[in-house]
């Protein structure tokens, strides 16, 4: 029987697709990722079929990619050696939501929008990137460490416990979902995410599918506030905005609170998405925009947000600035998807594809004192290739209390446009490295960023090939995704 | 004094640390956070009481030699007593009484204690002192109407160090006593109080020198004892009953209480300004080891509990607050506090036969008491005991500081000279 | 006595230098046992061979190097309060870390990079200066920062700063072969601000729910989260050894008992401040806790107990520890304590304001070593971390196998234990503790901890006890995760020299089989060695 064949009978032919207009789909995503074909996609229906899967790829040495979202920003899912597409997209259940214990658990095929929308009725949130893509998979945006937009505490970590099927095709799960009788019969609620024995929850994180595959997540999950009051603190100095972010973090008051500038702000409050009235917009803005919104509590909200208010104001004026509700330009957020900041992104185009039909992203962590320093670079090395520093769009997000931030480069550009792409890719590349020659930390490693990141990560790279090796000694779990892997 | 009576003791040490560190909660930088002098400098946890206990229940258990080491590890503490004043915040056991007893069984075994005490044992023996000077020097700065003196109220028992090397310290002692009215003798046959000798092990040779005062002292029928030097204090204080094994009948008093009494009563009042700012050095043995000896005669029972059930000292009640009380009633002196005070307070090096015996190990220990007192900006240190000033002294110029006893200053407040 | 050959130990000596090695039974002595767990966790203890300081991380690098060239197995120590650093093979060199203690606090970007010699008590002093601080563990502040972290992580305040898991960021390791490895930021740049990546987050090799207690490795430096606390100095202290304690400005910080009739109120009452996310201490304390915080003594612990356990007649209160903080303003406190009454009454609850000086035993605890104290020894157990509910099922299925060994343990007429909630109540944490004679129930604490164990597995919990040999009777019952440790160990730790068995107690005959290989090898050396001290 033939690889396919073998396939179809874990799947059923229906689910197995090796027509080359399929697999083309398959083959490319939003990135400069240059297309790679794989050989088979399988759309398994069960984390039973995901394992035999699994098995009979190492009985073939065949890749396994795994793929949850229908859309692909890095190039996570292209396959470097071909092999079998794993398209989980038909495992979309919200498998429970557990409103006493804040927790609700999901397949890889959830997205945003249909997770956000469904918790929204319940009165409930998961703690979001900005403005997810409505059709990207939330598991997947959780194992990439995407930063939530409220850096309270450890809501950037909200990954509880796991189910994942390992490269040798056991079953592994993580944190307290590792007790006897998971999930029907055990007392466990799979919120405790520590354990057994090791952390293993955390290898699967930044991962990019090297290591296993995820087949359902529990997630700490929030009230949605039943009031809410956000603000806009602008300045066209970036450092005082960076110094009352400090400081607004340290004083613990609000949910989400991040910084973008005009561009990316006239992305965000724009009503038509149109290019020419986002470019409009963008002029009127001062250059930089901290949005922060102050969330009642789930007892007594008026007088939380009364007290917090409060305390804005004077955290705002020690620095001589001043929380708005409203700007000139946007007289009114609450026609804007501002409004609703827990929600994924629900027009077409995506938010950041707006201004030129496609968008380049750098980012990395840094602390906040340092963004300046990197902002700069970015100016320098636009100017330097002749791109519109008018376009770049920057999103700041500071990340547990301020402890440490995401920086967020957004370069829009004109996919139709292949001498763009080349100065775009140009800047990308340069601006990459000078990024990390000074200090900016690539955690999430992606396409030239792996190379660049882990060439100097030399240590890293062996402790990590010992762990893929242990864990997949076959190498059949994304092959050559992670450079130096 | 069986190591054997300790077993408990030594069993049940939990490894907490609580030995190593000044309480938590008093804590007030990393750079001043450890209160044990031996463990610091020594390093490796056998130098620590956590790890002393363990040594002694290799003893008992024969799993241990007792080799050099043994001794090198029991001698180079200070048994500045820090290590069971912290156990017994939280555990009921006498971690400084096994460390007494470890030493008292290397004496038995014929080992300790170590050849520099050796040499001043034996010269205790001999002359009575501890320094091997003529008996007769020991009071031959004491104008006559003191000595003996029949109508006495108090004896003022002054000490080795305070009778041959910190004369300053005893005559301040008794001028103070004079000036306060009080009727003071000093004995002729005063004998080394046994310290230095009992701390080191030597609990024979201890006990003759104790028998010999407690007679003498019996025989003038006066039963208040004061003494300037917080050695002697806690030697007649605590450890004569503890060897006796019962009540000596004395009323014993360090000189900072009765200056303190004094000042409440009227009976001492300065007329001079000291501008000074100092920084007080609590002595161990007037400190968190003063609180009068607890007898105790029973056993564990089940769970450990005591019975009959023990009072404990824990450093309470020690002599804390009597010294800072009269400096700050010293027109002048401005008192500044080191970070570690009171029970928590970092020994100066001396005690436990540490400075006859390893004289690096005494210096590194005041030098690093120095550099605290240096922090706090105060000019001079000042101390309640000769043994304290003797040693932090050089280190205290070294650091351009000066170093006082407190009787010092007192004269000098009264107007008085010595 | 088993020595090190000559050889070996010059080597190592000549990494350190002599003042910092010794082979001295006397001093090795005081490396053979463990505190807490003492006579159970350190069962089949050994004195160890060697005892070595190193001063830096390229001697503790070295060292390890020298271990697995000539398969010798080490434990690394700090602070060795917990018994699971204790050497139970021949040859074990214990690589005391004492020396490395350097402490840096970057205050903008609250966290501190502490070397594993530094306790919490350092730290919180000095954080505190600078208006920061972490949670300091139950087990008491004199801890050291960087092994609690790899280890355990409970505390007061960790219903707000999260299980210590969470609070590591960047590490610096001495793999068990002697490779050197950092995460996360210190990765590639050397700084040590950010804990994930590149990548796949190494971090879940560092630690699980416990840790490897040194099982892989030696962590050698760790940046560990801080906190902003709305305080700023150095506390002034209140009264004398043993009782002291500090408050803090009452306007920000206030303290709480909040006395609850049944263990069911405080559940409710629990899970109700977790949704208000308010306060920033919620934990459960086990009754008997306040008579050992007070008593002066044994004695009187034990008297003033039984005898208010009789006026109670088994209906002794649940106690909810509280606290509330303005970190952002006075009003936030206000804000808070209404919030807390309105639980409070709507729950059914008593709310008991408590001393201010609770800040002290919060933020550097001192007094926790007595749970020492009712009979020498004590265990936790259970240690489960899921949810409230899931806490309560444990810990009352686990009283009744706690009952069936009361006496000889002390009847502290606790139905459940310790409950601490983290990060708000998303995730639970349940402890029993039974305290018992150390010289005469050791046996029968043994017999309890594998009972509450089995506990686990029969009710379908997920159990807490996860160190060394336990992998292994709950490993079968759990897809076989010990499996996969084990493979893990033996890619990590090939030569099983890093505080064996500890990381996985199934390695535990390979381990035998390689110190006889060791011995073979290193035979002729210590013949000659004996020939040579045989002549002279």
């Amino acid at each position: 029987m033939s690889v396919k064949e073998e396939l179809k009978t874990i799947v059923g032919s229906n689910h197995v697709l090796t027509e080359t207009e399929k697999l083309k789909e398959y083959s490319k995503d939003f990135s400069f990722h240059p297309p790679r074909m794989p050989n088979y996609v399988v759309q398994p229906g069960s984390v039973k079929e995901i394992q035999e899967i699994v098995k009979l790829a190492n009985k073939y040495l065949i890749p396994i990619i795994p793929c949850s979202s229908s859309v692909h920003f890095y190039g996570l899912t292209i396959p470097e050696e071909g092999g079998i597409i794993l398209d989980l997209r038909r495992l979309n259940r919200i498998l429970e939501i557990d409103k006493e214990n804040r927790m609700v658990r999901v397949e890889p095929g959830v997205t945003w929008e249909n997770l956000q929308t469904n918790l929204e009725k319940e009165g409930f949130r998961v703690f979001n990137p900005l403005f997810p893509h409505r059709l990207k998979s939330v598991l997947t945006s959780y194992l990439e460490r995407e930063p939530m937009i409220i850096p309270k505490f450890e809501y950037s970590d909200p990954i509880l416990t796991m189910e994942v099927v390992l490269p040798n095709g056991d079953l592994l799960r993580t944190g307290s979902a590792a007790a006897p009788g998971v999930p029907d019969e055990t007392i466990s609620d799979l919120v405790g995410p520590y354990g057994p024995g090791l952390d293993f929850y955390r290898f699967f994180q930044g991962a990019q599918g090297t290591l296993g595959i995820v087949t359902w997540v529990s997630l700490k999950m929030g009230f949605l506030p039943s009031l809410k009051k956000t603000f806009l603190i602008t300045s066209n100095n970036l450092e005082d905005l960076i110094e009352l972010t400090y400081n607004i973090q340290r004083l613990m008051i609000g949910n989400e609170c991040f910084i973008v500038n005009n561009h990316n702000m006239a992305n965000l409050a724009s009503t038509t998405g149109n290019p020419e009235e986002i470019g409009k917009l963008r002029e009127k803005l001062p250059q930089n925009i901290l949005v922060l919104c102050l969330a009642g509590g789930y007892r007594r909200p008026e007088e939380k947000i009364a007290y917090e208010e409060e305390v804005l104001e004077k955290a705002c004026s020690d620095v001589k600035l001043k929380p708005q509700t409203s700007l000139p330009p946007i007289p009114d957020l609450s026609k804007t998807p501002l409004d609703k900041l827990h929600l994924a992104w629900s027009k077409d185009p995506y938010w950041k594809f707006q201004y030129k039909g496609s968008c380049c992203d750098i980012f990395f962590i840094t602390v906040l004192e340092r963004v300046p320093d990197f902002l700069k670079l970015a100016y320098d090395v636009l100017e330097g290739e002749g791109y519109s520093v008018s376009d770049l769009g920057y999103y700041i997000q500071p990340l547990e209390y301020g402890r440490a931030c995401h920086c967020e480069f957004n370069l829009p550009y004109d996919p139709n446009d292949p001498k763009e792409i080349k100065k775009i890719s140009s800047i990308f590349e340069k601006l990459s490295e000078r990024i990390m020659a000074n200090g900016g930390f690539f955690s999430r490693p992606y396409g030239l960023w792996s190379r660049i990141v882990y060439e100097k990560a030399t240590e890293y790279v062996n402790a990590l090939r010992k762990l893929k090796s242990t864990l997949d000694p076959n190498n059949i779990m994304n092959p050559g995704k992670i450079y130096y892997l | 004094m069986s190591l054997e009576n300790y077993r408990y003791d030594v069993e049940n040490c939990v490894r907490c640390s609580n030995c190593k560190w000044v309480d938590y909660i008093c804590m007030k930088s990393k750079r001043f956070s450890k209160i044990c002098p031996s463990h610091t400098k020594y390093l490796f946890d056998v130098y620590s009481c956590q790890g002393r206990m363990d040594v002694a229940r290799g003893l008992m258990n024969k799993e241990l030699d007792y080799t050099e080491t043994v001794l090198d590890v029991v001698y180079k503490c200070t048994m500045c007593g820090a290590c069971d004043i912290m156990c017994k915040r939280c555990l009921d056991l006498e971690p400084l009484e096994v460390l007494e007893t470890l030493r008292i069984r290397l004496v038995e075994e014929g080992l300790g204690p170590m050849p520099a005490h050796k040499a001043y044992i034996e010269r205790a023996e001999k002359t009575h002192n501890v320094f091997g000077e003529p008996h007769e020097k020991r009071f031959s700065w004491v104008p006559q109407e003191f000595l003996n003196r029949k109508d006495a109220d108090v004896i003022f028992f002054v000490g080795c160090l305070s009778s041959y090397r910190s004369l300053e310290v005893a005559k301040a002692t008794l001028k103070i006593l004079d000036t306060a009215g009080v009727k003071v003798s000093v004995l002729t046959d005063e004998w080394c109080c046994g310290s230095p000798i009992f701390r080191v092990g030597d609990l024979k040779t201890a006990k003759k020198l104790m028998e010999h005062n407690l007679s003498l002292i019996k025989d003038t029928g006066v039963n208040k004892v004061v003494t300037s030097c917080a050695g002697c204090y806690k030697m007649f204080k605590v450890d004569y009953p503890k060897i006796l094994g019962e009540e000596t009948g004395l009323e014993v008093a360090h000189i900072v209480e009765y200056i303190d009494k004094f000042l409440d009563e009227g009976k001492l009042k300065f007329s001079k300004e000291v501008n000074l700012k100092v920084t007080y050095h609590d002595p161990c043995h007037l400190g968190r080891l003063s609180e009068p000896y607890v007898f105790w005669k029973g056993e564990r029972k089940r769970y450990g509990l005591t019975d009959p059930p023990k009072k404990w000292r824990r450093g309470t009640y020690g002599i804390y607050e009597p010294p800072r009380k009269v400096l700050r009633s010293i027109p002048g002196i401005t008192l500044v506090e080191m970070e570690r005070i009171k029970e928590n307070a970092w020994c100066c090096g001396a005690g436990g036969g540490v400075m006859a015996q390893y004289r690096d190990f005494a210096e590194w220990t005041a030098k690093e008491r120095i550099e605290e007192a240096k922090v706090t900006g105060a000019e001079a240190v000042v101390s309640c005991c000769p043994f304290c000033k003797l040693n932090l002294e050089p280190k205290a110029k070294e650091a351009g500081m000066q170093m006082f006893d407190l009787t010092e200053l007192i004269i000098k407040a009264l107007g008085l000279e010595v | 006595m088993e020595r090190i050959p000559r050889e070996i130990y010059h080597t190592l000596e000549s990494i350190v230098g002599s003042e910092y090695i010794t082979e001295d039974p006397v001093i090795c002595q005081a490396y053979s046992r463990g505190g807490y767990g003492k006579d159970i966790y350190d069962r089949g203890r050994v004195r160890p061979a060697c005892v070595i300081l190193p001063g830096c991380t390229e001697e503790v690098q070295a060292i390890v190097k020298v271990c697995n060239r000539y398969k010798i197995p080490y434990i690394p120590v700090s602070t060795f309060y917990i018994g699971f650093c204790a050497p139970t093979k021949p040859y074990t060199i214990m690589v005391d870390l004492k020396r490395m203690d350097k402490l840096w606090i970057n205050e903008k970007n609250m966290y501190a990079v502490v070397e594993p010699y530094v306790n919490y008590a350092q730290l919180n002093t000095e954080a505190l200066k600078l208006g920061l601080y972490t949670n300091a563990p139950l087990c008491g502040a004199q801890a050291s920062v960087l092994a609690n972290h790899l280890f355990q992580g409970m505390g007061q305040n960790v219903w707000r700063t999260g299980f210590a898991n969470k609070r590591i960021l960047a590490v610096e390791w001495v793999l068990p072969d002697g490779e050197l490895l950092h995460l996360g930021s210190a990765s590639i740049i050397k700084d040590y601000f950010w804990g994930e990546g590149p990548g796949p987050d190494l971090r879940g090799l560092v630690r699980g729910w416990f840790g490897h207690s040194g099982g892989l490795g030696i962590v050698t430096r760790i940046a560990v989260k801080l906190f902003p606390i709305p305080y700023r100095g150095v506390p002034e202290v209140w009264g004398v050894t043993p009782s002291t304690g500090f408050s803090l400005p009452s306007e920000r910080f206030r303290w709480y008992n909040v006395i609850c009739p049944t263990l069911e109120k405080a559940i409710k009452f629990m899970r109700e401040v977790s949704k208000a996310e308010i306060a920033a201490v919620c934990m459960r304390i086990p009754y008997v806790w306040r008579y050992l915080r007070k008593a002066t003594c044994r004695e009187e612990l034990w008297g003033y107990w039984l005898e208010d356990k009789a006026k109670l007649k088994g209906q002794i209160p649940s106690i909810v520890r509280v606290a509330i903080w303005g970190f952002s303003s006075e009003k936030q406190v206000e804000y808070e304590e209404k919030v807390l009454m309105d639980i409070a009454n709507e729950v059914g609850v008593t709310v008991k304001p408590a001393s201010p000086y609770a800040a002290g035993e919060c933020l550097k605890p001192a007094a926790s070593v007595r749970a020492f104290l009712p009979g020498g020894n004590f265990m936790g157990q259970k240690f489960n971390f899921d949810s409230l509910d899931h806490a309560v099922k444990v810990l009352k299925s686990g009283y009744k196998i706690k009952r069936k060994h009361i006496p000889p343990f002390m009847d502290d007429g606790e139905e459940a234990g310790w409950i601490l909630c983290f990060d708000f109540g998303y995730h639970v944490y349940a402890e029993l503790d039974y305290y018992f004679d150390a010289q005469e129930d050791v046996e029968e604490a043994i017999k309890a901890e594998e009972e509450l164990l089995k506990d686990d597995l029969e009710i379908k919990a997920y159990p807490g006890a996860q160190w060394g040999h336990l992998h292994e009777v709950s490993g079968p019952h759990m897809l076989n995760y010990h499996k996969l440790m084990e493979k893990i160990g033996k890619t990590f730790d090939p030569n099983h020299l890093s505080n064996p068995p500890r990381f996985i107690g199934t390695r535990k005959e390979e381990s035998t089989i390689l110190t006889e290989v060791w011995r073979k090898i290193c035979q002729s050396v210590i013949e000659e060695e004996k020939r040579r001290r045989k002549n002279s």
